[in-house]
């Protein structure tokens, strides 16, 4: 169980620093990318070429994808708080959201399925 | 105090998870309904939502390395990208653009502030990736997670449909379509229909949040 707990901080110490790394690198180069996707990017890079071992990533990174929706309930609950936003603005908000959303989900399987196509002839 | 308000939301989560997997409705997201259940018990025990703020805090702490851990779905089904790389690609770049290309339409369209026109320009991608680009724009936090949510559980809801009616069906295309606009909620809808649906969602979406910071960034 010790061990366990252990193995499971060591890992989130070890995606927390490669986070610092990205963040850090984004913001000395000024790079387009925010720091988290900077660490993620990394993250790929260095399981891609092997020079960080999956298993010292696996077992915290799996819970923490998995688990991914709970840090986000405490956000979503900060939305109550919001103010400033008529309900006629809201429904725009949302027709303009769903439109857009439907159209983005088309397109993106539409342009898939077309090269997918286009490779089988 | 702190201890009282992370119980309620680790509790709130755990009761929402399970409620998911009796009733996987995208409505029924546990990041839905377990915000209903804390927003309950805050209100009910007259707790305060300014206090609540602490435990943003904390999430917040968390969310950078766990957003980093987006790139192990990617890393373990890398088989499955190398098999379909430049559909998958190509699929997420022209979903994302057109959706950012419809949005930016309708922000010209309308006055909206900067808080609300920010919120629509992000809204595609997982939220902590959208709170980055939120914060790197100059929007509001809350807008953001209102119009990234919503994008989600519409996605979610209105996607799979929409595919099957103009008969996409392909397993990767599919998912790769639902993970790049409707994020980690379309994921774990999507991934009902398969596993293959489900990879290809999850990789879609980290995909999609580099891609989206590129074009934001190139827009900027």
């Amino acid at each position: 169980m010790l061990k366990q707990v252990f193995i499971f901080i060591f890992q989130l110490c070890l995606l927390w620093s490669i986070y610092y790394a990205g963040v850090l690198l984004s913001h000395q180069f000024n790079l387009i990318l925010p720091g988290n996707v900077t660490g993620m990017v990394m993250l790929f890079i260095l399981l891609y070429f092997k020079i960080l071992p999956f298993k010292w990533v696996e077992k915290t990174g799996t819970f923490a994808v998995k688990h991914l929706g709970l840090l986000f309930i405490p956000f979503c609950a900060g939305v109550v708080l919001l103010d400033g936003i008529t309900g006629q603005s809201l429904l725009l908000l949302l027709m303009i959201i769903t439109l857009s959303t439907i159209i983005g989900i088309l397109t993106a399987g539409k342009s898939f399925q077309w090269l997918h196509k286009k490779g089988e002839v | 105090m702190i201890f009282l308000y992370l119980s309620i939301t680790l509790i709130s989560y755990i009761i929402a998870k399970k409620m998911y997997k009796l009733y996987p409705h995208p409505f029924l997201t546990p990041v839905l309904t377990g915000t209903c259940f804390v927003l309950v018990v805050i209100y009910s025990l007259n707790l305060s939502m300014a206090d609540y703020a602490i435990v943003e805090l904390i999430a917040g702490e968390l969310l950078g390395p766990a957003t980093v851990a987006l790139a192990i779905p990617v890393y373990k089904h890398r088989s499955l990208i190398a098999a379909h790389v430049k559909e998958m690609a190509c699929g997420i770049f022209a979903g994302v653009s057109a959706a950012l290309f419809f949005s930016l339409i309708s922000i010209s369209l309308y006055n909206f502030t900067t808080g609300i026109a920010t919120a629509l320009l992000v809204k595609t991608t997982t939220v902590p990736i959208a709170l980055e680009l939120t914060a790197m724009q100059g929007g509001d936090v809350s807008l953001t997670v209102l119009t990234v949510m919503s994008t989600g559980v519409i996605g979610a809801v209105f996607g799979p449909k929409i595919l099957s009616f103009f008969n996409i069906y392909h397993a990767v295309a599919r998912g790769t379509a639902i993970g790049s606009i409707a994020h980690g909620i379309g994921t774990a809808h999507i991934v009902q229909e398969g596993e293959l649906e489900g990879a290809s969602s999850a990789v879609a979406m980290a995909a999609a949040g580099v891609s989206l910071s590129i074009l934001l960034g190139i827009m900027h």
